[in-house]
């Protein structure tokens, strides 16, 4: 995808939502990353890339199903889009291995990747379960930040099923970036990996400060 | 464009020039501190004006079709703001399409072809029935109520309401005179408008009581009536654009400017149950579209009618 034609697909995406981007901790670093989110809606890839820096984007693919996006009228739209289709159903030992040497080549050259962990479309705000590809990819690249990210309006605007997009404005909101500890196993990072996305559905302290009515009216000093 | 309509534009975009000049410099020589950040957010506030001035002096220049495409896209927008934070079943996504798609654009649809008839009945009569029937036959009953309540309450705000400002077209006017709808649409977002910012001005410089605490703690007694005389002058100064005398134009502006103030703390009312701050951030320092359109809720329609009952 060339650098003028992603510009303009990421503008029309953000004007054609008028999505909301909170970045609480602040703008991205520079470097290879991978973005975690919950997932309810095709809107969410698109609304992750496209929320992104601009030179952050360009290095950026979204992970799709190759079952799903790599069949029939998705496969020609997938190809031309920045999208990595792994495998996820029937595979062995080797065969899942392979899907994670293929994300891992994506990684290369700072190269960052969108992950939806749950690997298909709930209709919860908080995601279910992680399956276990964030966990070999952080293990495989020990220092590669996770950035955890929670999308919400997405599944209200186009849920499972939907063609057209209802009138409500979606919100992605990013997280603090997290990584794998030493001796941490498997089920507790994927556990912690998730947990991190749900802290982010909750609003901030800072939000909406509802004001105490304490004093209804000051009085004028006498 | 009519000379009338010139003066008044010219007048606008004078105020606009001053006021950015005076925020500028004055942001410029005060020292850090409240005293900055206050005036860094008037600023905001000031670079959101010049959008809207210039979006709304493009429709007026470009006659009744582009003010039509304006408000459809103000209403849309405002709708997509309210209905965010409004609640609804996950069966209602189909209603929720129905409504941007289908009552937006036949409303103004009619508008255009000038059935006021038609296009009042339209939210009240037909919206409301349809989608409220189409919504019970989808899903489950549980939550259906409110959704249908909420829904409907968004498109009486932000269909019903705001379409009522290019309506205005509408009305035959004084005879010979082909802007006079224009000119009366100008009157009432002027006066709206001066109202709502005219309180927030004499709010800051002599608020003391504070009107509705718990609804918006920066509203005082003190900047809602500096606003609604403010409004009245506009409304006074505004009169030769108008067919009525100056006792009447004079109270039309009151009347808009009012229920302008009311739609504004109604709307807050709605932020702070459903706890959110503003409706949207499309406008620097201003927040969403509804946060700016929300006097126009209760203003327009009755605007509407009272000028329709005088013999607009």
């Amino acid at each position: 995808v060339n650098t003028v034609a992603a510009g303009a697909l990421a503008a029309l995406v953000r004007f054609a939502t008028g999505v909301v981007v909170e970045r609480p901790h602040g703008p991205v670093a520079p470097g290879g990353r991978v973005y975690f989110a919950n997932h309810t809606s095709h809107l969410d890839g698109p609304l992750v890339w496209a929320t992104l820096p601009a030179e952050q984007r360009l290095r950026t693919r979204v992970v799709g199903a190759r079952d799903y996006w790599g069949c029939g009228w998705r496969r020609p739209l997938a190809a031309r889009l920045p999208v990595v289709l792994i495998d996820r159903h029937g595979l062995d030992v080797t065969g899942r291995a392979r899907q994670v040497e293929v994300l891992l080549e994506a990684l290369d050259d700072d190269g960052s990747l969108v992950l939806f962990p749950e690997g298909t479309r709930g209709s919860e705000e908080l995601p279910a379960a992680f399956r276990t590809g964030l966990y070999h990819l952080a293990r495989r690249r020990p220092g590669l930040p996770l950035v955890p990210v929670h999308l919400a309006g997405c599944h209200r605007m186009l849920p499972r099923g939907a063609w057209l997009p209802a009138p409500v404005v979606p919100r992605v909101r990013f997280g603090r970036p997290l990584s794998l500890a030493p001796d941490e196993d498997r089920d507790a990072f994927l556990q912690r990996c998730r947990a991190a996305v749900c802290a982010l559905a909750a609003p901030p302290p800072d939000a909406a400060p509802v004001p105490a009515p304490a004093a209804a009216w000051r009085r004028r000093p006498a | 464009m009519d000379a009338e309509l010139a003066a008044v534009a010219g007048a606008a975009a004078g105020l606009l020039v001053v006021s950015t000049g005076t925020g500028l410099v004055l942001e410029r020589t005060a020292s850090a501190g409240p005293t900055r950040a206050a005036l860094a957010d008037m600023n905001r506030r000031l670079a959101g004006w010049w959008i809207m001035g210039l979006g709304f002096l493009a429709s007026l220049l470009g006659g009744a079709w582009a003010t039509l495409a304006l408000w459809s896209l103000v209403s849309s927008l405002a709708l997509r703001e309210l209905l965010t934070v409004a609640r609804s079943r996950p069966a209602d996504h189909g209603v929720l399409c129905w409504s941007a798609y289908a009552v937006v654009p036949v409303q103004y649809w009619l508008i255009a072809g000038g059935r006021m008839d038609w296009a009042q009945g339209l939210v009240p009569v037909w919206a409301f029935a349809l989608l409220a029937i189409r919504g019970a036959l989808a899903g489950s009953p549980a939550g259906f109520f409110q959704g249908a309540a909420e829904l409907f309450w968004g498109l009486m705000v932000c269909v019903y309401a705001l379409s009522h400002v290019p309506a205005l077209l509408t009305l035959p006017g004084r005879p010979g005179d082909e802007a006079a709808g224009l000119k009366l649409l100008v009157f009432l977002v002027a006066a709206v408008q001066a109202g709502d910012v005219f309180s927030y001005v004499w709010g800051k410089a002599l608020g003391r009581r504070a009107l509705a605490p718990a609804l918006s703690p920066g509203k005082t007694w003190e900047g809602l009536l500096g606003g609604l005389a403010t409004a009245t002058a506009v409304g006074a100064a505004l009169q030769p654009l108008t067919s009525w005398t100056l006792g009447q134009a004079s109270v039309m502006a009151l009347a808009a400017a009012a229920l302008g103030a009311g739609g504004g703390l109604v709307m807050s009312a709605v932020k702070r149950d459903r706890g959110v701050k503003d409706w949207g951030a499309l406008i620097p320092g201003h927040g969403g579209m509804l946060d700016r359109v929300d006097s126009l809720a209760f203003a327009a329609p009755a605007f509407f009618h009272l000028a329709r009952a005088l013999g607009a």
